[in-house]
């Protein structure tokens, strides 16, 4: 049975009469890029300080790769790397040697280390920067010395906090392709983020959590059968009688039809053909219509269905 | 490890332009700023002796040559009165006269010519005349008056004496004659005895204190719950005292290069004479550099206050600290001692101003340990206080 890279077990963390964490269960796989989701203040970020040993917490237990994690966890430390949502870099050291000092905390030899740096350095393809301070660097490049920083030990298991908060389109297409490439050559990936979409393309397992609990996990396929939601159709249409509304809300499968500004949207709960289904009703009652769409569910829609709709702090 | 967070903290600390101007181009532009605000303030203390004739009683040829005159009543006066002169004649920093003795026509020829500001006549009671044309030596005239007045007191003092304990009169003589000599003060140690130099003593023990910068920093990236440097510190193999040692060590190393600059400085471009006790100049410095970086430790461990908040409370405590030992006004130090002596005691700007203080003029270096002892305890009680703090090693909260 292979061990797991992360178990959590009945996590509890207060802070005063706030549960932070409430029971909260979670098993990462050894190999997997698990995704973290969850509203602003779900307790994302203090799972992550748990683990990393670095918060108090009031109950339940915590296991990297199948050892208890403890502040003194050193071995267990070595194999951990921390890309923070905060960059967290020294101004005063250039890129090479931001890189250089974070890696020289976990490796000694200094020929390795040399080595590591400049596969960092090539990694996140600051090679042009190399003696650029980071104040010199602009918002996507001081993201992507962020991650150097916290991967250029090559570390088992990568914790990325939000890595690509306020990084313009081409650097966060870098930033994941290169998440993707980390896990390819061995490292399980915990990624948090509120981009769904990121989450959606990078993620292998997903869970969503909401007010310190476990709300929903699995594959994004799984997430998307757990919501009644299941086939959006959008059709450009002038205009149609409420009796057809009426009689289309009434075909198979689907639960709800909304009109608004000449669009036509039918939400269906599952079933097959839908679209062809609704088509042909409408050429029955030689109602012309424009574009047609049919969509499956996002991450989006099972976050939003999940976690609900109401705004956050 | 060690040394791997030793060698890239010092590093951060010599290309951080704040710690460099603070501890280093700041200090040195008040040193030379002080060096020629006190230059202008010697120059305009200096005081060149006054031109002065005496005529003397016994107007003659043995006078104007200065021998001793014949015995008479008044001898014993007479003797003071030119003993009087003698003394305030006597080359050095504290000659009052330019005097020659000579006869009254030759004396007047002199005032004529105005290379005398008066004539001093050795009457009964002794005479002053001045010459009304020199009103640009208003200040000397005042001086030379003064002196005929204050002498024509002790004079009168004599005359009742004489009249009424003629026995006592050598003892009073001898007595009033010792009031013209000055108290010369001694350096035990060559140090210069200049009441200007305790105000570089001063600026040295402010740039001590503004060592709390390093141990601010050092602070500050050691603990998770103050930065996400810390947070990525806290999360490595390395355990965080480790860390924060190596950065107190570069803290010290560079402040402490910091104040050898600046003492450098002071010795040999401004040419300050601390004397000869320059081995435990620098030891105080060094202990200086301590107790600053051990401040800085603490208040930067202290709470999850503000880095910026933090900063501008220790330096409110430096400068606090540096006008109660007297860097703005001189003698600020003394009016403590007089009001709220402890102070002194526990005012770690002030210790160090102290010892340096000490080193200057005690023969003994017995004060000098006493301060440097106190500094010791005083940066051991933050040091204990700051790493109890940094060792902590989960948060309730980050």
């Amino acid at each position: 049975m292979n061990i797991p890279a992360v178990k959590v077990e009945n996590l509890v963390k207060r802070y005063r009469e706030l549960v932070a964490l409430d029971h909260f269960n979670l098993q990462i796989e050894d190999g997997e890029i698990f995704g973290l989701l969850g509203p602003n203040g779900s307790g994302k970020t203090t799972t992550i300080n748990c683990i990393l040993s670095l918060l108090t917490y009031d109950k339940g237990s915590i296991e990297v790769f199948g050892k208890e994690m403890h502040p003194d966890s050193y071995d267990l430390k070595r194999q951990i790397g921390v890309v923070l949502q905060n960059v967290a870099v020294f101004d005063e050291l250039t890129v090479c040697e931001n890189i250089d000092y974070f890696c020289g905390l976990y490796i000694r030899d200094k020929a390795k280390r040399k080595q590591y740096v400049n596969e960092a350095i090539d990694f996140v393809e600051l090679g042009d920067f190399r003696k650029f301070y980071p104040k010199k660097l602009s918002g996507g490049l001081l993201r992507r010395l962020n991650i150097a920083c916290g991967i250029a030990h090559k570390p088992k298991l990568i914790f990325l906090d939000e890595p690509t908060v306020a990084v313009d389109p081409q650097s966060r297409n870098k930033i994941l392709e290169g998440i993707q490439e980390l896990n390819r050559q061995g490292a399980t990936i915990i990624y948090t983020s509120h981009y769904m979409e990121e989450v959606e393309q990078l993620c292998t397992r997903i869970a969503i959590m909401d007010k310190g609990k476990n709300l929903a996990i699995g594959t994004k396929e799984e997430l998307k059968q757990l919501i009644k939601k299941k086939e959006i159709v959008s059709i450009e249409i002038l205009s149609i009688p409420e009796e057809d509304l009426t009689a289309i809300r009434e075909l198979p499968h689907v639960y709800e039809v909304r009109f608004q500004n000449h669009q036509l949207q039918v939400l269906l709960n599952g079933g097959k053909h839908n679209l062809i289904r609704i088509l042909n009703y409408l050429q029955s009652k030689e109602l012309s219509f424009g574009r047609v769409y049919s969509e499956m569910p996002t991450l989006n829609d099972v976050f939003l269905e999940i976690t609900g709709k109401e705004l956050r702090d | 490890m060690f040394i791997h967070s030793f060698r890239y903290s010092l590093l951060q600390f010599f290309r951080n332009k704040t710690q460099v101007f603070w501890n280093l181009f700041f200090p040195i532009a008040l040193a030379t700023m002080f060096h020629f605000a006190f230059a202008g303030l010697s120059a305009d203390e200096k005081f060149d002796p006054i031109p002065t004739a005496v005529v003397l009683k016994h107007d003659s040829a043995a006078s104007a040559s200065h021998e001793s005159p014949p015995e008479s009543d008044y001898s014993l006066y007479q003797n003071s009165f030119r003993e009087t002169i003698d003394a305030l004649n006597e080359p050095g920093d504290d000659r009052l006269f330019d005097a020659v003795y000579t006869t009254e026509e030759e004396a007047l020829s002199l005032l004529e010519k105005k290379e005398i500001i008066g004539i001093l006549y050795e009457d009964d009671p002794v005479r002053l005349s001045i010459s009304a044309e020199m009103t640009n030596m208003k200040l000397e005239q005042s001086i030379l008056n003064t002196f005929v007045e204050e002498y024509c007191m002790y004079f009168e003092t004599i005359a009742d004496i004489a009249s009424d304990n003629p026995e006592r009169l050598p003892a009073v003589i001898e007595s009033l004659s010792k009031d013209v000599g000055y108290i010369r003060e001694t350096s035990y140690s060559d140090g210069s005895m200049d009441e200007m130099l305790t105000y570089f003593f001063n600026l040295i023990a402010m740039t001590c204190l503004y060592a709390f910068m390093g141990g601010l920093q050092a602070a500050l990236q050691s603990q998770a719950n103050l930065s996400a440097l810390g947070t990525r510190k806290g999360i490595s193999p390395v355990p965080k005292l480790l860390s924060a040692c190596g950065s107190l060590l570069s803290a010290l190393v560079f402040h402490f290069s910091a104040l050898c600059l600046l003492l450098l400085y002071l010795i040999f471009a401004l040419k300050i004479n601390f004397g000869s006790e320059g081995g435990f100049i620098f030891f105080t410095a060094l202990i200086g550099c301590i107790a600053g970086i051990s401040f800085g430790f603490f208040i930067g461990s202290l709470g999850k206050m503000n880095e910026n908040i933090k900063y501008s409370l220790l330096m409110a405590f430096s400068m606090f600290c540096s006008f109660f030992s007297g860097l703005m006004v001189g003698n600020m130090r003394i009016l403590v001692d007089q009001v709220c002596p402890w102070f002194n005691h526990i005012n770690p700007a002030a210790l160090i101003t102290d010892s340096f203080y000490a080193l200057s003029i005690c023969q003994s270096h017995t004060r000098y340990f006493e301060n440097i002892l106190v500094l010791f305890i005083l940066s051991a009680l933050c040091c204990f206080g700051g790493v109890m703090m940094v060792r902590r090693k989960k948060y309730d909260a980050l």
